[in-house]
């Protein structure tokens, strides 16, 4: 592949953020202390009524404007004080796609993409090839040499995401992509955006109404009236509540319950080989394995093995006792973790959780 | 980068999008209606600048005609073509100087004969050249080295087949009077008149002393109106005009073709109101180019503002954007311009026809115009371009 | 038609232009700029066979007695002084002047170039020139080897002060004085003299040899008729003109005769076209944009007619808004011009009228050409 993604700084870091149109008498503010950060690889999906500021939001974020109060970082770069100019190399390293596909009528499909890929570090050659092959992900191979005036609206708007996906940038930012598109081509748009945040770690920040993108979103940002009045993570939460419900000390819980441990859990990866927990370690996580598997050592020797579903590190948690075992990672491994705060909120409030606890650890001894 | 923005708007696959071409020949009914209009403007800058180049070479086709590498001629001569002669005397200071290989008379009368038109039997005035047929030919015209030889007997003239129509002088008439004296005309040459004389007689120095009103003096007296000098071919000319300077009185000049051209060429800038006419008319041809060139450019901005902002907004410099719109309105410049000057030739040799004047498509022409063509559609574009450059991407969200 | 709507058209026409400002004006200026070059094409067009009509205009007479083979004022060639007197003996004929025309060439006492320069010899007691500045200087004229100048005489011939000496064709001449008038196409320089001074500046011209012959009509004289009579009582080698003959004659000698008619008339038709153009892509390109506009007026049931109308209107209020500027940018522009070419380029009545005219022609062609595209606007698309 042609690039090289840096994973770790957030796509956009907002911090208190404010925003106003006009001058004195006429002074209008959109935005009051937005503060907001996305991590990449995460679908955003931001609603509001008319009015709310989101596009406005969308503009700053997108540096098409340039920031008044707060600070705001993209893709690890400071950009609050950036110039016009500035922003406009920038704006290279995102993706847009508008309302309206905006192509240029006079330039076949594959030419609008290439507008876009031009100003990447792509080597002439390769650029052809990958036009072709984003156009070909959206389902448009059959009409690559058409210009704008020869495709239907819904083939016209594919174009125009093709030409906001094709650098893989790291911060895609869209505006009712999907208005004009029916179901079929809505889903395929969608799964190549989800697709994105996987491949190329792109996190996506879109503005939409459209039910069928917000049920896939990782993310719900609510804007009223220039504020973020909610802002959820979704689909985790929903990815885990499914998860910990095949968890079976989480078996009984309440979906409310099990909605405020999703909500208090996070994901950690870890590499073949790695040291999880070692023995006689303070132990205050509780892991949840979604993929992969452990081996559980003690004093040396191994004691058992544990895959998906399966859980460890509570003991310590549980009786305060430094870690018993040591844990290691046998093959790349995803986890949940639970932390020690998160784990006694969700002792004492969950009843069911308490004994299902109770019974595992006294099933364990 | 400047390397790489360029390659961008090279025409081709391989290379950049070729944006400003594709957006010139998208829309065909637009193209054509935008090259009809500045082949318009085009073709009228042609045309006014074509008959200053007209005007200013009719009034040289005799010059341009000399057939010689110096000539002596009266030093308070404004232009050429005015009466004004040396005394024959000079000829054979002239004769005298190393190098000179050469050196014939040329006699002329730019008023003083009448030619009676075979058309109406009506007088009018006619230019007369006079030259010593046993002389290498003064002119290069064909008809005049070729048929000089006929004029050494009788009262025998060529005459000007290019001549204005009235003066009848295209005729298959073997004679007519000039300045009431019959004459024989015995062939023709093809010279055309220009602002000050319809037509021209060629005649032997003896018959031209005969026949010039009021003249009593003997060939061998008759004042000079210029020396042809023809150079050896081992004399090198500036030595050769130098020496003749020395010897002939300062009351002559020694000048090359080129020299007598810039003559004129001073003439006509000082004293001639044709020029500024000419150019008037060539201006207001580019100022209407670049009204319809900078309406058209502005239609299609202003129909693709969103497409221009958009490319603001993925990251595209204002400066790639005005470089295509630069672009694109000097491949329109051209596409009006190409039409235009095929058309010109054609006008040129009907109206050079009509007008007898030498109106000629030269590569001075073509350079002059083109650039003027091309500058109106840079200048128009880059005054329509401002929309592009404040267009806000922020907005098409 | 229903009266009410024949009253709108102008009205939507308006509100059409006026909503869109930006190419309106855009529209205006074009059309401005071509009838401004019509009106330069045709001031010139006008004003080269005036230029020659200049001195005539300035000189008093009723009949113009000339040789026959008179080709235009500088070009007059000659006829015997009989003629005159012949002619002063014909009924109504209260008068016969002659004026005498040579050629000379021109030179500063310093040195420089020979110039050529005109002289018009003259009686000033006939008082010829209704010039003032020539009719105040009789003194000087007068005076030994004295000549007026105009003072339109080109400067590369120095300075023409009163009491500055040249050389004409070698002989001291001094200069008495200028006057205004204008060389007209008669040259670069243009003196008058006493005609004593002038035959003895030509000698050995013979006094006999007549260039122009001015008659003036007794009181109550008709022009036709002596012109007439004078025709029949002299012989065939001098003819006569009537002022309107002569203007005739001037004009068609320098539209015919000379390519400037082709040169001029030939920028005039480029200017209408290039007004036509303009005006026609501005009609056009509207109409394209507003076609589901003018769709809709079909499908209500207004007539092809009355959006016709609209166009036309449209395309007369575009011109009319041109004209009068332009008119006012011409005449600052023939300032320029007469000072620049000293050619005598000025709008009379007559060429208003007829650049309105051709205005009018510019708007009504370019509107009928682009109705076709109107006729693209399909009520049923609307739906």
């Amino acid at each position: 592949m042609a690039y090289a993604f840096p994973v770790m700084a957030p796509a956009v870091r907002a911090e208190s953020i404010d925003f106003h149109y006009g001058q004195n008498e006429s002074r209008n503010q959109v935005l009051f202390d937005i503060s907001l950060e996305i991590p990449p690889s995460q679908l955003v999906v931001m609603t509001g009524p008319s009015g709310s500021g989101k596009t406005t939001l969308l503009t700053l974020i997108g540096g098409l404007r340039t920031m008044q109060q707060g600070r705001l970082e993209l893709l690890g770069q400071d950009v609050t004080r950036l110039s016009a100019a500035a922003l406009v190399q920038v704006r290279r390293e995102i993706g847009f796609i508008f309302q309206t596909h905006n192509l240029f009528e006079s330039l076949t499909a594959v030419e609008n993409v290439r507008m876009a890929l031009q100003l990447g570090t792509w080597p002439p050659a390769e650029m052809e090839d990958r036009a072709h092959q984003i156009l070909d992900q959206l389902g448009l191979g059959h009409r690559l040499g058409y210009k704008p005036r020869s495709l239907s609206g819904g083939q016209r708007q594919r174009v125009a995401i093709a030409r906001a996906l094709a650098n893989y940038p790291q911060l895609v930012l869209a505006d009712e992509p999907t208005a004009a598109l029916d179901m079929h081509t809505t889903r395929n748009v969608v799964s190549r955006l989800k697709d994105m945040t996987v491949e190329s770690s792109s996190a996506i920040l879109m503005v939409t109404h459209d039910h069928r993108i917000i049920e896939l979103a990782d993310r719900l940002v609510h804007m009223v009236d220039g504020r973020i009045v909610s802002d959820v993570v979704l689909s985790d939460a929903l990815r885990i509540c499914e998860f910990l419900k095949g968890v079976d000390i989480f078996k009984a819980l309440t979906p409310a319950e099990l909605t405020n441990i999703a909500e208090k859990v996070t994901r950690r990866h870890f590499e073949a080989g790695e040291t999880v927990i070692r023995q006689g370690d303070e132990g205050d996580e509780l892991f949840l394995i979604s993929e992969g598997e452990v081996e559980i050592d003690r004093e040396g020797h191994e004691v058992a093995r544990l895959g998906p579903a399966e859980f460890f590190g509570e003991l310590s948690l549980i009786s305060g006792e430094p870690r018993n075992a040591t844990v290691v990672a046998t093959a790349p491994l995803d986890t949940y973790v639970l932390g020690k705060e998160a784990f006694r909120t969700a002792v004492e409030q969950s009843n069911s959780f308490r004994e299902q606890l109770r019974r595992v650890y006294f099933q364990r001894h | 980068m400047a390397a790489i923005e360029a390659r961008r708007l090279l025409p081709g696959t391989k290379r950049g999008v070729p944006l400003a071409w594709r957006n010139l020949v998208a829309n065909k009914r637009r193209l054509l209606r935008s090259s009809a209009g500045i082949a318009f403007a085009a073709l009228l800058m042609m045309v006014e600048l074509g008959f200053e180049q007209g005007f200013f070479d009719a009034s040289l086709s005799a010059v341009q005609a000399l057939d010689g590498d110096l000539f002596v001629l009266s030093a308070y001569k404004y232009r050429f073509g005015t009466r004004d002669p040396i005394a024959h005397a000079e000829l054979d200071t002239v004769r005298g100087v190393a190098g000179v290989a050469s050196a014939a008379p040329l006699y002329a009368s730019w008023q003083d004969f009448f030619w009676t038109s075979p058309l109406d039997s009506k007088p009018y005035l006619v230019r007369v050249f006079g030259f010593d047929p046993d002389e290498p030919p003064v002119f290069s015209l064909s008809g005049i080295k070729d048929g000089q030889a006929l004029l050494k007997t009788g009262d025998t003239v060529l005459v000007d087949s290019h001549a204005r129509a009235f003066l009848g002088m295209d005729t298959d008439k073997k004679s007519t009077d000039l300045s009431g004296q019959p004459v024989q005309i015995v062939g023709t040459f093809s010279l055309g008149p220009d602002f000050m004389s319809d037509g021209t007689v060629a005649m032997s120095d003896r018959l031209f002393a005969k026949l010039l009103p009021g003249n009593r003096a003997p060939v061998a007296e008759l004042p000079i109106e210029t020396i042809v000098v023809k150079l050896r071919p081992d004399a090198t000319l500036s030595t050769v005009q130098r020496a003749l300077r020395k010897a002939l009185p300062n009351t002559s000049s020694v000048m090359t073709k080129a020299q007598i051209v810039d003559l004129e060429e001073q003439f006509q800038a000082k004293l001639s109101s044709a020029g500024p006419i000419f150019w008037l008319g060539a201006m207001v041809g580019f100022v209407v180019g670049m009204l319809i060139s900078y309406q058209v450019i502005y239609t299609d901005l202003s129909d693709q503002l969103p497409q221009y902002a958009t490319l603001k907004a993925i990251g595209y410099k204002t400066s790639y954007l005005v470089r295509s719109v630069l672009v694109q309105a000097g491949l329109s410049g051209l596409a009006g311009y190409v039409p235009a000057w095929l058309l010109c030739i054609g006008a040129y040799r009907i109206v050079g026809a009509i007008a007898l004047l030498p109106l000629h498509m030269t590569l001075r022409l073509t350079i002059l115009t083109l650039g003027l063509t091309l500058g109106m559609c840079l200048l128009a574009a880059a005054l329509a371009v401002r929309r592009v450059i404040s267009a806000d991407p922020a907005e098409i969200f | 038609m229903p009266a009410v709507t024949l009253r709108a058209v102008p009205l939507l026409s308006w509100r059409i232009l006026s909503h869109e400002k930006g190419r309106t004006a855009l529209a205006t200026a074009g059309v401005f700029i071509a009838i401004l070059l019509v009106f330069i094409e045709l001031g010139f067009f006008i004003a080269v066979p005036q230029g020659g009509m200049l001195v005539y205009d300035h000189l008093r007479f009723d009949l113009l007695l000339c040789s026959k083979n008179y080709a235009f004022q500088a070009e007059p060639w000659q006829f015997p002084r009989a003629r005159l007197t012949d002619a002063a003996k014909v009924a109504g004929v209260a008068r016969a002047t002659p004026l005498y025309f040579a050629g000379t060439k021109w030179q500063e006492p310093a040195g420089g170039d020979r110039i050529d320069a005109f002289i018009i010899g003259f009686d000033p007691a006939a008082r010829p020139f209704a010039v003032t500045g020539i009719e105040q200087q009789t003194v000087a004229l007068a005076r030994r080897d004295t000549m007026l100048v105009d003072d339109a005489t080109r400067p590369i011939f120095g300075p023409i002060a009163a009491g500055t000496e040249v050389l004409l064709d070698n002989h001291k001449i001094t200069i008495g004085g200028d006057y205004t008038l204008g060389t007209g196409f008669l040259g670069m320089a243009v003196a008058v003299m006493d005609e004593a001074n002038f035959f003895r500046l030509f000698a050995p011209r013979p006094a006999d040899i007549v260039n122009l012959g001015l008659i003036t009509l007794a009181s109550g004289a008709d022009p036709d008729k002596t012109a007439a009579a004078l025709r029949q009582a002299l012989p065939d080698d001098v003819q006569i003109f009537t002022r309107a003959e002569l203007k005739n004659h001037e004009d068609k000698y320098w539209t015919t005769r000379t390519s400037v008619g082709l040169i001029f008339g030939s920028g005039l038709v480029i200017s209408f076209v290039v007004g036509i153009m303009v005006l026609y892509q501005t009609l056009a390109t509207q109409i394209t944009r507003h076609l589901p506009q003018f769709a809709t007026l079909k499908a209500i049931g207004y007539s092809d007619f009355y959006l016709a109308a609209v166009v036309m209107i449209e395309a007369a209020m575009i011109v009319l808004v041109a004209f009068f500027p332009a008119a006012g940018a011409a005449l600052a522009a023939y300032a320029q011009i007469r000072s620049a070419t000293l050619l005598p380029v000025v709008l009379t009545a007559p060429e208003f009228a007829a650049v309105l005219v051709i205005t009018l022609a510019m708007s009504a062609a370019s509107a009928f050409l682009s109705l076709s595209n109107l006729r693209r606007a399909d009520p049923a698309d609307v739906f």
